[in-house]
Formats: C-alpha cells, sequence, structure tokens
C-alpha cells in the first residue's frame, strides 16, 4: 500500500533506455520539456506526443507505471483546467452567473494540461529507467564543472544520492511503525480529519528518531572508511559514452529541430 | 475458543515484478492455552505467518477464524481484535515515541477506551510485571538500554491484556538473564491470565525448553506440525531444511552414532542429564 511512491522507484527490465548513459537521459529528458514549451499547435503537440508514446514503448516499462506519477498532480491538473477555463478572456460559449466559458479558456486548459503531461511523464521515463545512483552520478558529472566557482558538486551529488537510497529504507520503517501501532489500537481506517491528525504522532516520532538514528550509523560508517568528499575521487564504474549515446543526442537532436520547424511553419 | 489459519495464500507486491508467494495453502489449528513456536529458515515466512494471524496483512486467499468469525469479514469489530490479540515486533524502537515510560504503556489500554484510572492501573501493572525499576517509569523510552525498551515494549502490549500474545523472536538482543526472565514471565502469564503464546525463534534450545507444540514453516509451506518432543525427532529432515535440533537432543544424537544406545529422546537439557547419568550409571555396573 505503501509502495506506490514513484519517486527513485527504478524499474528492473533491460531496455534501450536502460542502457543509456545518465547524461544522455538527463540532457535529453531536459530538452525534451524545453520542447514542451516551444510547442504552440496541433501538429507540435502531436510530435511531442509521438515522441512520448515511442520512449515509453521502447523503455518496455509497463504503461501503468508510467501513469503512476500522473496520480499525485491529478489536484493540480484539475485546478489548472478549472482556472483557465474560467479566467481567460475571449469568445464566450456559455454563462453561468458571472463567470464566461469561453472558446480560448478551452483550448488554454487543454494546452496547460497536456503540457504538465508532458514534463511528468517525460520526468517518470527518466526514473523509471536510470537507478538513482546512476542519475545522481550523472548529474554530478555534468555538474562538473561548476567546481571550479567553488560549488561543492560531488558534496551535493552524495547528499542526493544518500536521500534517495533512504526513501525506500523509511517507506519499510513507515510501514512496520503503522503496523506496530495498529496492534497498540491505532485505527488508521478513521477518516475523520481530527483522528486522522492525531494519529500520526505515533507514527512520525519513531520515524523521526529512526532517520535520525540512521543518519547518525551511515556517518559513522562513511568516516570509519575514511570517506572524504571531493579531492581526485575516481568512480567504480565510471561513465563513457557509447555509441548508442551519441545515436540518442543525434535523436534527441532532430526531435528539437523538427518542433522548431513545425513551429515556423505553422 | 481457538485461531483457525484457513488455507492462506499471501504473496507480496502482487502484480509486479517483484511478486513473491510469503505462504502457500497454510492450515493449521491452535486452541485456547496453548504454547506455540514457530521456527523455520530465514525468509520461510514466520513473520508474515503471524501478522496475517492478528489481521495485520489479508490474504490473498483464504482466511483466519478467531473464536469461529471470520476476522477478514467486512462487519467484524477490528478495533476489539486489537484488545484481544497481541502482537510484540522484534524492534521495538517501531512502537515507543510518547514522552516518558508510563504514558507509552498507557497508550494501548486509551487507545481500547478504557478509563483513565483503569489505565493508569493496567499500564502499572504491566510495568511492574515486566519487572522495570520504579525510577525508570518517568524516564524517556529513548534513553533506555535495547533490552529495557523491549521490556517497555511488551508492557505497552501486556497492558491491553490479550489473550493470545503473539511475539517475533522476543529474545534476539536479550541478555542469557534476559531470556530466562522473559520465558518466566510468559509461563507465568499462561497460568495467571490463561494466555494462548505463540512465539517466533530461531534458538531451538529455548524453544525446546519452553514450547509444548511446533510448527515448522520452510519456503512459506508448513511442513510440520506436532508436540515438541515429536518434531525434533526429525533430525535429519530438520538439519535438511537449515534448522537444528536443540542441543541437549544433539548430545544424545550423537552418543548413538558412536554405539551407545540411548532408549530415550530427550529435549530438555534436564531429561539430557537424567539420561546421560542412566548411562554413565548402567557403565560403573
Ligand atoms: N515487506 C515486504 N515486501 C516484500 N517482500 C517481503 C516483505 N516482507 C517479507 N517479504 C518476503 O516474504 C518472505 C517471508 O518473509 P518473512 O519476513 O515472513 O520471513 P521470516 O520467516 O520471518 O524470516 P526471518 O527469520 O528472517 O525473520 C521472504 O521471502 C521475504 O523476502
Ligand atoms: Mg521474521
Amino acid at each position: 500500500m505503501l509502495r506506490d511512491i514513484t519517486l527513485g522507484q527504478f524499474y528492473p527490465i533491460d531496455s534501450i533506455l536502460h542502457r543509456l548513459d545518465p547524461r544522455v537521459k538527463i540532457i535529453c529528458t531536459f530538452i525534451y520539456m524545453i520542447s514542451v514549451f516551444l510547442v504552440r499547435d496541433v501538429w507540435g503537440y502531436l510530435a511531442a506526443t509521438l515522441f512520448l508514446a515511442i520512449m515509453i514503448i521502447i523503455s518496455k516499462v509497463p504503461f501503468k507505471y508510467m501513469i503512476r506519477g500522473l496520480k499525485g498532480i491529478l489536484m493540480i491538473m484539475i485546478l489548472t483546467a478549472v482556472i483557465n477555463v474560467f479566467t481567460t478572456p475571449g469568445k464566450v460559449l456559455l454563462s453561468i452567473g458571472v463567470i464566461d466559458i469561453t472558446l480560448e479558456g478551452i483550448k488554454v486548459a487543454v494546452r496547460m494540461v497536456l503540457r504538465l503531461i508532458f514534463l511528468v511523464m517525460g520526468s517518470s521515463i527518466m526514473m523509471l529507467t536510470t537507478t538513482p545512483s546512476r542519475l545522481t552520478y550523472g548529474l554530478e558529472r555534468i555538474f562538473k564543472p561548476l567546481e571550479r566557482f567553488n560549488l561543492p558538486v560531488h558534496e551535493i551529488a552524495m547528499m542526493i544520492s544518500i536521500a534517495l537510497g533512504f526513501i525506500p529504507i523509511l517507506v519499510d520503517e513507515l510501514d512496520k511503525i503503522i503496523k506496530a501501532q495498529s496492534v497498540r489500537g491505532v485505527d488508521f481506517n478513521n477518516r475523520k480529519l481530527s483522528v486522522r491528525i492525531k494519529n500520526m504522532i505515533p507514527v512520525l516520532v519513531p520515524l523521526f528518531v529512526s532517520a535520525f538514528r540512521r543518519a547518525g550509523d551511515l556517518a559513522v560508517a562513511m568516516e570509519a572508511r575514511c570517506y572524504h568528499g571531493g579531492g581526485k575521487r575516481t568512480g567504480i564504474n565510471p561513465l563513457r559514452y557509447d555509441r548508442r549515446d551519441h545515436i540518442a543526442y543525434l535523436v534527441i537532436f532532430i526531435y528539437l529541430s523538427m518542433i522548431i520547424v513545425i513551429g515556423i511553419i505553422f | 475458543m481457538s485461531i483457525i489459519a484457513d488455507h492462506i495464500v499471501y504473496k507480496y507486491n502482487v502484480k509486479t515484478h517483484f511478486e513473491n508467494i510469503a505462504l502457500d495453502e497454510v492450515s493449521f489449528k491452535v486452541e485456547d492455552g496453548e504454547y506455540l513456536a514457530v521456527i523455520g529458515q530465514t525468509g520461510s515466512g514466520k513473520s508474515t505467518l503471524i501478522q496475517l494471524l492478528n489481521g495485520l496483512l489479508k490474504p490473498d486467499s483464504g482466511t483466519v477464524y478467531y473464536n469461529g468469525e471470520d476476522i477478514f469479514d467486512k462487519d467484524y469489530d477490528f478495533s476489539g481484535l486489537r484488545g484481544k490479540m497481541g502482537l510484540m515486533f522484534q524492534y521495538p524502537e517501531y512502537q515507543l515515541f510518547e514522552e516518558d515510560v508510563f504514558s507509552d504503556v498507557c497508550f494501548g489500554p486509551q487507545n481500547l477506551g478504557l478509563e483513565r484510572a483503569e489505565v493508569e492501573l493496567r499500564a502499572y501493572e504491566a510495568l511492574k510485571m515486566v519487572d522495570l525499576k520504579d525510577e525508570a517509569f518517568y524516564r524517556s523510552p529513548f534513553e533506555l538500554s535495547g533490552g529495557e525498551k523491549k521490556r517497555v515494549a511488551l508492557a505497552g502490549i501486556l497492558a491491553m491484556k490479550p489473550q493470545v500474545l503473539m511475539l517475533d523472536e522476543p529474545t534476539a538482543g536479550l541478555d542469557p538473564a534476559g531470556k530466562k526472565w522473559l520465558f518466566k514471565l510468559l509461563k507465568k502469564l499462561r497460568k495467571e491470565r490463561d494466555m494462548t503464546i505463540i512465539f517466533i525463534s530461531h534458538n531451538m534450545d529455548e524453544v525446546a525448553e519452553n514450547a509444548e507444540r511446533i510448527i515448522v514453516m520452510d519456503k512459506g509451506n508448513l511442513v510440520m506440525d506436532g508436540k515438541t518432543r515429536e518434531v525434533f525427532s526429525y533430525y535429519d529432515e530438520l538439519t535438511g531444511m537449515g534448522l537444528d535440533i536443540p542441543t541437549s537432543s544433539k548430545i544424545l544424537h550423537i552418543l548413538k552414532e558412536n554405539g551407545i544406545s540411548t532408549n530415550a529422546d530427550p529435549v530438555t537439557l534436564r531429561e539430557a542429564a537424567d539420561e546421560i547419568e542412566r548411562l554413565y550409571k548402567a557403565r560403573l555396573h
């Protein structure tokens, strides 16, 4: 029940997307996100949808995992749609009291929702095909040049990867804590808000205590192995661009050019 | 009055890539007042099993009857079940959260909707029962040692006065004196409150000394169910599953292998000592 958290939920299967260098996936996802803001007309949206569909198919990740991420932003999508439908001025289609529904409003709403879907699905593909540790390593390598400006890139990357690694552990502990407190008579099925808030205390306190304890243990373990950030650390599996990575860059370049050309023509 | 597990099947991560059958058609019956141990290799499904018995996990098929009622039935009074079936997990850290030990032990009975005086009386009794010193009552549960935390966690469950007490590896992390103390307490609870006790353990000696009946789990299947003495007579089968027999049985087993015939099948240390004494005396003559 608690495992529905997509963040950092890598889907272990072998596909071309899984094998790509994480840097490629990060940069391509970023380019895709930019492209989503460049499209204006039907053809552009079609191209973006098609590209996303192809990526979903070649990732081999079941579709239901892909749309899991959308559940989390369902409220935001509905809110965006509603606000846009009611507040965009233009040709009035329907008037309910003081609010007008306009054709332009509907168009804008559809566009906004589509964009949100593209953004979330795009990043979901990246997350589902890359382990959190490869992802942070990729980020670290991309931002490496910033170390010249005294930015602690390695330390930040290490912190992110530890945080990501802790998520499944904490989810697991949360599950155990909820069970232990259910045994002591806490009714987690009660839907009343006041009860639900009261029920948080016996869950959150042990969770925080355990998170702090684990963090402390990890710090000691790292120090005992003489961990020292920065310097001339080398990776155990250094990232190297392969032929398929160059092809991936080429593909995303062609896609971006297409989006731009469509934008100019229509 | 009994607990019946009726063909329970439980799978983790159903319908995903990681689907894993933890229990496969497990059935058995536990009568009131029984003293039962569940043994089995790591990952054999013991913890999963006892979580199903008190309704923390819902089976994928099959069901559990408590006193004749299906606990997974829609109309079943689940909150009532909480007061009747206690379960102590291996790690006490997951349930301690109050500012002081006494309030923490009060938490369970309070959730049962009892009056304040009754709640405090039960908490006091439970803390006395687990032999915690009075001066520890108002300390923070987080400042206690691992063994003391375990006692407080147990008190938290006992204060709810359950009819069935289930314990998941209760002796893990206790010192030898603590282990002895725990089993003495369980024995007393059984005698005075007529409790049913079910515990999981990896230590065959403590199982032999205390349990009257044993359930053996192997890879999600219930493979043996019988009186302690009977189960421990299957030496080859148990070792084949990566399990062991009690030290006392092992000594007699070694004697047998070396040609010294014994006619008893001892499981407790006392019995083994008596048997060895008898053999020794027989040799002298
Ligand atoms: N939360 C979980 N998610 C997925 N699989 C689980 C989970 N908990 C247990 N399992 C799996 O279910 C099976 C049975 O686990 P269980 O914890 O019941 O074993 P156990 O007999 O209690 O082992 P141990 O002696 O190590 O405590 C194992 O294969 C385990 O990997
Ligand atoms: Mg277990």
